[in-house]
């Protein structure tokens, strides 16, 4: 029960931070692991609901994920103490870490020791994008759109996702646009596919109730 | 001074606010913000990137903090940090609302599921840039396909192995970027 208290939630929040090295993902995992699987405060459901929309609210997922959590658990007060849990840990490292950069910045092995580690980085960021963009551009076969968790073995690539892909990627490569409205044009986009969707649907599902509104109207 | 701090929490309230997909899909809004205020240089961007996935924590708050220290010391990293932050607390709150009623919505899956691409298509753009630092001198892209930037073959070097191990999963990213950095310091 004590894990529930708000200083609690503040402490487990800002150790959790303090630890994860990798952000977002790696956080979800170290939340799930203390609050569904050691501490039985939320159920495995709710735990993945949290995951989803920590990773559509915008934000840093780590943040979203805490604040969800101690929202779950202890309304806003716990959102607001897990928030800012996880955010010193950061400012603390970080600023730590811009003090020494400015101070070693001239020697030749660390200037060595940074581009390395930019390189590493690019490497490790281009890994993760290849990663997400395959499950990204795919979409449940239709027909199989409202079954949920089972069609999700039967995926199939989908062009309009394929189109936003390209034209988001040339857009932030070769143009100066905000990638805030790349993001929302793209959003938007989909949006709109959405109402197509729906429109073409309707037809297809009204049919027999025309139908029978149409038996009612003889009767 | 105040007027710095104040910059720096707007600025990356609207970071923050904007910040969809998490943290590689905001390094090219924190890279727009922090050089287009004077905060950091493009050289000190990538040293952020490459620092904050080393570190703990999550990644954009990581260089919300290095931008706000940079600029206006320990106040200036608690406000950029802090801003970053902010917007999350309403954003998640609505998103909880409307996760509950519309979930399976085809507009509502249609909007997430077109966020997606472009959460992507942002990342391989964070990518792009820190590898044509480590590898191309900071070059632009124009600058690499008109053949007018200048190979740091290191730098390549370090990325294709490191991409290799990368794709192939063999260690975790942290200690894959702190190992390329050891290979960096030994080949200067």
């Amino acid at each position: 029960m004590r894990s529930r208290s708000l200083p609690s939630l503040f402490f487990r929040s800002l150790l959790i931070s303090a630890v994860t090295v990798g952000g977002g993902y790696v956080i979800l995992a170290a939340l799930r692991s203390f609050y569904t699987v050691r501490k039985h405060l939320i159920s495995d459901e709710d735990m993945d609901d949290i995951a989803v929309i920590a990773q559509s609210a915008p934000g840093a997922v780590a943040v979203n994920a805490s604040l969800l959590v101690g929202y779950r658990l202890r309304s806003v007060p716990g959102a607001l103490v897990s928030a800012f849990g996880t955010l010193i840990p950061p400012v603390v490292v970080m600023s730590a870490l811009a003090v020494l950069a400015g101070a070693v910045r001239d020697i030749p092995a660390l200037s060595g020791l940074m581009l390395g580690m930019r390189a590493g980085a690019a490497a490790v960021i281009l890994d993760t994008a290849i990663d997400m963009t395959r499950p990204a551009l795919l979409v449940p076969r239709t027909g199989s759109r409202l079954n949920g968790k089972k069609a999700d073995a039967r995926k199939t690539l989908s062009p309009l996702r394929a189109v936003l892909f390209a034209l988001s990627l040339w857009l932030c490569l070769f143009t100066g646009l905000s990638s805030l409205w790349i993001l929302l044009a793209s959003a938007v986009i989909g949006g709109a596919g959405g109402v197509l969707a729906m429109l073409k649907d309707r037809p297809a599902r009204e049919r027999p109730t025309t139908a029978a509104r149409a038996g009612q109207k003889t009767a | 001074m105040l007027n710095t701090l104040i910059a720096l929490f707007t600025s990356f309230l609207t970071v923050g606010a904007s910040a969809f997909g998490g943290g590689y899909a905001v390094l090219p809004m924190l890279r727009d913000t922090a050089l287009s205020h004077g905060w950091l240089t493009a050289e000190q961007f990538a040293d952020v990137c490459a620092f904050a996935e080393i570190t703990p924590g999550p990644v954009a708050l990581n260089a919300a903090s290095y931008a706000g220290f940079t600029a206006a010391g320990v106040p200036g990293a608690i406000a950029a940090t802090l801003g970053c932050v902010l917007p999350s607390l309403p954003a998640a709150a609505l998103l909880v609302l409307l996760w509950k009623r519309f979930r399976e919505h085809p507009v509502y899956v249609g909007f997430f599921g077109g966020l997606r691409p472009a959460v992507c298509a942002l990342i391989f753009s964070a990518a792009l840039t820190l590898f044509l630092s480590a590898a191309f001198g900071g070059a632009s892209l124009p600058a690499l396909l008109t053949g007018r930037a200048s190979v740091d073959a290191a730098g390549l070097l370090i990325f294709a192995g490191a991409f290799a191990a990368a794709r192939m999963k063999t260690l975790p990213p942290a200690a894959l970027i702190l190992f390329c950095g050891v290979c960096g310091a030994l080949m200067a």
